[in-house]
């Protein structure tokens, strides 16, 4: 349940930030290491998804720009775009679980 | 006792997996394509959408009456095949013959041999320099290669335990649903061929590689299988694997393999 | 101790993602503006909608949707993620893959339900 609420309230964080985050500003009241956790999260799915050619096309770039905004102490916003980064690598993973057994319907 | 049966069911798919068979894949894929598109001959297929839309083939013939817009690149290939020396590697000696032997496999090195592989090498052994995978040299001298075999037939032969391999890695590629937009190639262009995007067709993938490499009106040049490859891997949001690596080299193998029996074309020309 | 670490840095992005405003964009889009853009619902990629110009043959037409749908939540879920239905489905899970945001969801949503 509490696993359900957290995501949940995750997800809507996310969401709401989702659209401001070109416009970010100078955020200092984040946790360097939040951002350290999300970034490893991020870049160690992404390796995965890479190593079985799964990966999607800007989870990449995205790790990269939350890397740029971490740098230049727009804590909120890098970790938002981490998470993000993360969320893609999982549902990655989940195709690649579903390509295993994918045959042809015809 | 459920883990048990999962486990049964699973070495039963295993098993049957490792003895599909390719003319028992093509004949089901050719059955689909004649059931959702009962009006185009499988002869026609190497023609693509313009098999399936009529508005679309007169525009087409119209470019192939004029001055094809790839013709002088094809011409140029020529001059490049003798020029760069691609006539004394044993692969490509025989133009014709080397277009209709690739893709194969290869027992030595357990790996998918594609034209484009082969034209790469031997330009690599002739001249000491690279070459692109995906346009420019390498599509020129592909296409001229590939047009020595027009009126020929595609003959990809899947027979060793290897070969089979690589042929079900393909497979997979093909049929996985892959990237942010969740799309497999066979969503597009086996399930849903001849549908629209927009105003767009979906080319039925029965006839594909019959025209590689091809002219693009979109790219405005000529280019090979595997740019169109990352074209569309992009164009699903998936991340796109370079040119000729082993996961494409084997989704050419399995490709090519459902157009065996359809005629190479020198009419390379799409949207 | 690693979930405690974890933990606390769920809390403390939490509040950093809370704290911070949501600011608007520069001009709201319309419903409409959300569900045609080709890089975000691109919903004429592959479905004829009234009002819409060269819609593709993919999908259904979007038509009697409040027939079709008497609950509007199962035609958000749809949208949101087509593959609970049916896992094959070509349409694109736009809300678990997150290529729109939920605010987006609820437009193209309320756009379609219109129709």
């Amino acid at each position: 349940m509490k696993k359900v609420l957290l995501t949940t309230l995750t997800l809507f964080a996310l969401t709401a930030q989702a659209n401001s985050l070109d416009s970010s500003h100078n955020w200092n009241d984040g946790s360097s290491n939040a951002f350290k956790f999300a970034i490893k999260a991020a870049e160690t799915g992404y390796k995965a998804n890479l190593a079985v050619d799964m990966a999607w096309r800007d989870t990449g770039k995205m790790i990269k720009k939350a890397k740029k905004l971490h740098k230049a102490g727009k804590n909120a916003a890098a970790i938002a775009l981490a998470n993000k980064a993360h969320r893609q690598t999982v549902n990655a993973t989940a195709q690649t679980a579903l390509a295993r057994t994918v045959r042809p319907r015809l | 006792m459920k883990k048990l049966i999962t486990t049964v069911a699973s070495l039963g798919l295993l098993v049957g997996v490792a003895s599909a068979d390719v003319a028992s894949d093509q004949k089901d894929f050719i059955n689909h394509y004649k059931s959702i598109l009962p009006n185009v001959e499988f002869a026609d297929y190497t023609n693509g959408v313009y098999a399936v839309d009529q508005g679309s083939r007169d525009q087409f013939e119209e470019i192939l009456d004029g001055i094809p817009p790839y013709e002088g690149a094809v011409e140029k290939g020529a001059k490049e095949y003798l020029k760069f020396g691609l006539n004394k590697c044993t692969s490509l000696k025989d133009p014709a013959e080397a277009r209709v032997k690739h893709p194969y496999f290869d027992e030595a090195t357990q790996q998918v041999v594609t034209l484009e592989s082969a034209i790469k090498k031997c330009y690599q052994q002739q001249t000491g320099k690279k070459l692109g995978y995906k346009k420019g040299r390498i599509a020129r001298i592909s296409a001229w290669i590939s047009d020595q075999a027009a009126g020929q037939k595609i003959n990809v032969k899947v027979e060793s335990a290897g070969a089979k391999a690589a042929y079900e890695k393909g497979k997979t590629f093909f049929y996985a649903k892959r990237g942010q937009l969740n799309m497999s190639c066979a969503d597009c262009h086996v399930y849903n061929a001849g549908k629209k995007v927009r105003a767009d067709i979906l080319s039925p993938a029965l006839g594909h590689t019959t025209h590689v490499p091809m002219y693009r009106a979109k790219w405005a040049s000529i280019g090979t299988l595997h740019r169109r490859y990352g074209g569309c891997m992009k164009n699903m949001r998936s991340k796109p694997l370079k040119a000729q690596t082993e996961a494409l080299r084997n989704l050419e193998f399995f490709h090519q393999a459902m157009s065996n029996g359809l005629e190479i074309t020198a009419d390379r020309y799409r949207k | 101790m690693k979930k405690t670490i974890s933990s606390i840095s769920v809390v403390v992005t939490l509040a950093t993602l809370f704290i911070m405003p949501t600011q608007a964009g520069a001009k709201e889009m319309t419903n409409e503006e959300v569900t045609f853009d080709r890089k975000l619902g691109n919903c004429l990629g592959c479905h004829m909608i009234p009002g819409g110009n060269l819609p593709g043959t993919v999908g259904p037409p979007l038509l009697a949707m409040k027939a079709r749908f008497p609950n509007k939540a199962d035609l958000r879920e749809q949208i949101w993620d087509a593959t609970i239905k049916n896992p094959h489905s070509m349409m694109p899970p736009f809300g678990k893959h997150q290529s729109l945001t939920e605010k987006q969801i609820d437009q193209i949503t309320n756009y379609i339900y219109s129709k």
